[in-house]
């Protein structure tokens, strides 16, 4: 079940009804519970287990935290759930990496491996909901946040439907204190929330779907193009990609303001950053806050020689590209990430830098240009691919001879305007009249529908 | 340990698969045996091969590659050595979700939607508290009066309807639509066989103006024939004087592949919708095999109230994307052997054509008995579907009123036609021409005159086409 299909419109105002006319609290909290399991059950029913199994754990293991034990006591209970949760993500996501890279590297020894026959099913969100319930444990153990004794307000943090299978990641501190006071729907804020969930809408069924039209068939094949082709395909990926994960994280937000939860930002025009560092607090922000939280900082940041913090740096962006995909092309996209933040952090320090007109445009230019290359090993569908794009994108030549319509340069051109326009639409949801606000939904909704693929492409962050 | 996360339900059974039938492309297909049935949860159905699964797939990729996929009672397979389950010792099984008794599905089905009214019920007094306010019910109405006027002005833009098959030759009618005196219209045996330029040339021969354009499509079943019908005859084409019609059976099946296809979406209005709905109400199907069928025509009718996808074809032209489909050259007309010998055309698609030769070509017998047996299975006792006959009348009714003749026809096939043979018998169709007969029209069923088991090659259609265009004349010097 996914946001832009109907059954999902359905669902969500059966969920809607019941919540707000529930008056009870806990009986809403067990209605969303139910809710949010139906919503991952309609993947597989039977990764379920897994969801409750990290919640148990993470559960217990919060509780035994929070008592006064010596810290070795407490350690050893995070571990347990570092290792429950890590395992789990390590197991259905990282098993056939790890597999494949030793098979082919005791292959460069000489060496053969015997194989086990094994199918592993990647769990939908696996990525999204073990990252949540790890930061609820390590901000147990490091005392920043108190466990909760109620397990079902655990169980709906870890299961809560808007965000589980792809984000944005919540943290334990912002979400459960809003668990334990009962939301008005007085205060719910309709326009702007059901503005939100129509582009968010629109970002993936009008323009991701359609631009992968255009995308798919070049990184299919992509010898087999012009290199002109191969830039307007790469620049039309970060269209897709943006609008696509952007578009989810918008819908996910918009439906839960409407049951009266608040997500965090996790987009914020990220492509119209001057650099590296700012695109990295622009783009999937929950995630790049979890891994600077939970990741760079206990490495020890930028704490100590400048090789030291390269070595975070890189770390960090390497461990980040794994958590997409577990490929050696998500590592090089973690690196060409972090050796950027390198070079900036190496010119400009920890500065962004105040520069406007020309300068203003060219770094926001080229900090675009530096992601674009780095979308190259994230879309294509082998390393070898990636390099024969990255000739074709860096050095302007490919032994192709197919190109692609040029009218897709305009279309590229209206929406980089769009997403300048885009960022003042949730100020005039909020300001325009009532009545125009819902002539305006109507007919913006029934322009929307026109453009919409008849074969809903599942969300590209569903992988993850 | 092996497959540790597959695809398992509750509890399966597992069945031998025989009686091979050739299908499209590579695969082979079997009809599970009696009782078993993997509608419920075809995705759990896993087909062995020598007691190894064989990679379950989607029913086209089943066509061009090793694998597996069933749907309802048939189960389709491509062995993994693209041999010949019939002739090879290979033993196929089939296993598959246990067997539901239907009153054990129509009870959970009720129990189902059970839960929804009792929960429906159970908030409704708390419901009827939170009573909207006249402004809120105000701003719904303004924003689905939005919707409606925003809808309405779509609907008179020039959308391009040219993102199938159908669409893009719909399009070419519209922005001609005086230039034709006749209409072909129906299933694959109309798009692969009937070829306008013949049939303009023989009425040429015998000094009659006639320009004709062919909207036949793959499938087509006569719900749709009329939905096209009316189409045209909306445009008021001054021109148009005949429909020549020849469809398939069971009017209002929809295959679950064709469901979001814009073809399909095209003739779902409210109108047939609820034609649709009236007639399965009507049906002998269990309650749940009704709420099944309603759901697959209620799903594509949703699609075209919310004119889901239809200004795709201003982005396709707008950026010159490619259309998997053949442009509307040749009059609308595609015969096999030229889609055979498309350079451009997709491998399985060469593959699957020609898989259909060999299946003909290289089981005579097969054919040569299903010939045989024709004639006796004309003689049968023919079936009456009351919709169907409804909608031959309403057809030439609606066509007659715009002094449109309709003709239908039966080609060359192995299988009998009931229904259009029961409703022309009971006047409710008023010209047909048959040509399924072998002693008659020996050459049209010679097997080197023939594509495969049920179309005719490039060659003899238009030997064909010229025998239903004399007939037409014929008919109208009888008349």
């Amino acid at each position: 079940m996914i946001f832009t299909e109907f059954r999902f419109l359905f669902f969500f105002v059966a969920v809607f009804v019941v919540y707000w006319t529930l008056t009870s609290l806990p009986a809403r909290k067990l209605w969303l519970l139910i809710a949010s399991y139906t919503f991952y059950g309609a993947w597989d029913w039977r990764f379920l287990s897994l969801i409750v199994l990290s919640t148990l754990v993470d559960y217990c293991a919060g509780l035994q935290m929070a008592k006064d034990r010596p810290a070795g006591g407490r350690r050893f209970w995070l571990i347990a759930s570092l290792v429950t949760n890590l395992g789990m993500l390590g197991f259905f996501k990282y098993f056939g990496f790890f597999l494949d890279s030793t098979e082919s590297f005791l292959d460069f020894l000489g060496l053969s491996l015997s194989r086990p026959s094994l199918t592993v099913i990647l769990p939908v969100g696996i990525s999204f909901f073990t990252f949540q319930t790890m930061s609820y444990s390590i901000d147990v153990y490091r005392r920043r946040l108190q466990a909760t004794r109620s397990l079902l307000d655990l169980a709906l943090f870890v299961a809560f439907f808007p965000q589980l299978v792809a984000g944005p990641i919540v943290r334990a501190a912002a979400f459960l204190p809003q668990l334990r006071r009962p939301a008005m729907l007085s205060r719910v804020h309709f326009r702007p929330l059901l503005g939100l969930f129509l582009v968010g809408f629109i970002k993936k069924a009008c323009i991701s779907d359609n631009v992968a039209t255009a995308v798919d068939p070049y990184f299919a094949d992509p010898a087999q193009f012009t290199a002109a082709a191969a830039w307007l395909a790469i620049l039309l990926y970060a269209v897709q990609i943006y609008c696509d994960f952007s578009g989810y994280s918008d819908m996910a937000i918009a439906c839960a303001g409407l049951l009266g939860f608040e997500l965090g930002l996790n987009f914020d025009a990220p492509y119209l950053a001057r650099n590296l560092r700012q695109f990295w607090r622009r783009w999937h922000i929950s995630l790049s806050s979890w891994l600077r939280d939970y990741l760079y900082i206990p490495l020890g940041g930028s704490r100590g020689s400048g090789l030291f913090t390269a070595r975070n740096i890189l770390l960090t962006m390497a461990l980040g590209g794994l958590w997409h995909g577990a490929a050696w092309r998500f590592i090089v996209w973690g690196l060409i990430h972090g050796g950027g933040l390198l070079v900036h952090r190496q010119l400009f320090g920890t500065r962004d830098g105040e520069s406007s007109g020309v300068v203003r445009w060219a770094s926001t230019a080229l900090t675009f240009y530096w992601t674009c290359l780095a979308w190259i090993f994230f879309r294509a569908p082998s390393m070898s691919d990636a390099l024969q794009i990255c000739r074709s994108y860096l050095f302007f030549d490919s032994p192709g001879s197919t190109t692609i319509d040029p009218a897709w340069w305009l279309l590229l051109a209206a929406l980089a305007v769009a997403q300048i326009v885009a960022r003042r639409i949730p100020r005039w949801y909020a300001t325009v009249p009532a009545w125009s606000f819902s002539l305006g939904y109507g007919a913006t909704v029934a322009t929307a529908l026109l453009f919409v693929r008849f074969e809903a492409q599942p969300f590209i962050y569903f992988q993850f | 340990m092996s497959h540790l996360a597959a695809d398992e339900p509750l509890w399966l059974e597992t069945v031998v698969l025989e009686e091979f039938q050739p299908a499209q492309g590579l695969a082979f297909r079997s009809r599970l045996p009696s009782g078993s049935d993997s509608r419920w949860s075809p995705r759990f159905t896993t087909v062995f091969e020598d007691g190894k699964p064989l990679e379950r797939v989607s029913r086209p990729a089943v066509q061009r590659a090793p694998g597996a996929f069933a749907i309802g009672k048939v189960a389709f397979l491509s062995p993994s050595d693209r041999s010949d389950p019939r002739s090879s010792s290979r033993v196929y099984e089939a296993r598959l979700p246990g067997r539901i008794s239907s009153a054990i599905a129509t009870s959970l089905v009720f129990l189902f939607f059970g839960l929804h009214v009792a929960v429906v019920l159970l908030f409704l007094p708390s419901l009827l508290r939170h009573r909207p306010s006249a402004p809120a019910l105000l701003f719904v109405g303004l924003a689905l009066a939005g919707f409606a006027i925003t809808r309405g002005v779509a609907d008179r833009l020039p959308l391009t309807a040219g993102t199938d098959l159908l669409g893009e030759r719909l399009d070419r009618i519209r922005d001609d639509k005086d230039a034709f005196d006749a209409l072909f219209l129906g299933s694959s045996r109309v798009y692969r066989q009937l070829d306008p330029r013949v049939f303009d040339e023989v009425f040429a021969e015998r000094g009659e103006t006639m320009r004709s354009f062919n909207l036949g499509t793959p499938g087509t079943r006569m719900f749709e024939v009329l939905d096209t019908a009316r189409w045209v005859l909306a445009l008021r084409p001054k021109r148009l004087r005949l429909l020549v019609v020849d469809c398939s059976s069971d009017p209002m099946r929809v295959e679950r592949e064709n469901l979001q296809t814009a073809r399909v979406i095209r003739y779902h209005g409210v109108r047939n919708t609820v034609i649709f709905l009236r007639a399965i109400a009507a049906s002998r199907d269990s309650p749940a095999e009704k709420l099944v069928e309603a759901g697959r025509h209620l799903f594509p009718a949703a699609l075209q109230i919310g004119n889901v996808g239809r200004g795709l074809g201003w982005v396709a032209s707008a950026t010159g994307e490619r259309s998997p489909f053949v442009p509307a050259r040749n009059q609308g007309y595609f015969s096999l052997d030229e889609q055979f010998r498309q350079p451009d055309r997709q491998r399985y698609e060469a593959l699957e054509l020609s898989k259909r030769y060999q299946d003909l070509h290289s089981d005579l017998e097969h054919y040569g008995e299903l010939v045989r047996r024709l004639p006796g299975r004309q003689k049968r006792r023919p079936k009456l579907d009351e919709l169907e006959i409804a909608l031959f009348r309403t057809l030439q009714e609606e066509a007659g009123n715009e002094g449109v003749r309709v003709v239908f026809l039966i080609d060359p096939r192995v299988l009998p036609r009931h229904d259009l043979v029961a409703a022309f018998e009971l006047g409710a169709v008023e010209s047909l021409l048959r040509f399924d007969n072998p002693e008659r029209f020996p050459a049209l069923y010679e097997p080197s005159n023939r594509f495969d088991i049920h179309h005719l090659n490039e060659r003899t259609a238009q030997i064909y086409t010229r025998l239903v265009a004399e007939s037409l004349l014929e008919l109208e010097e009888s008349r």
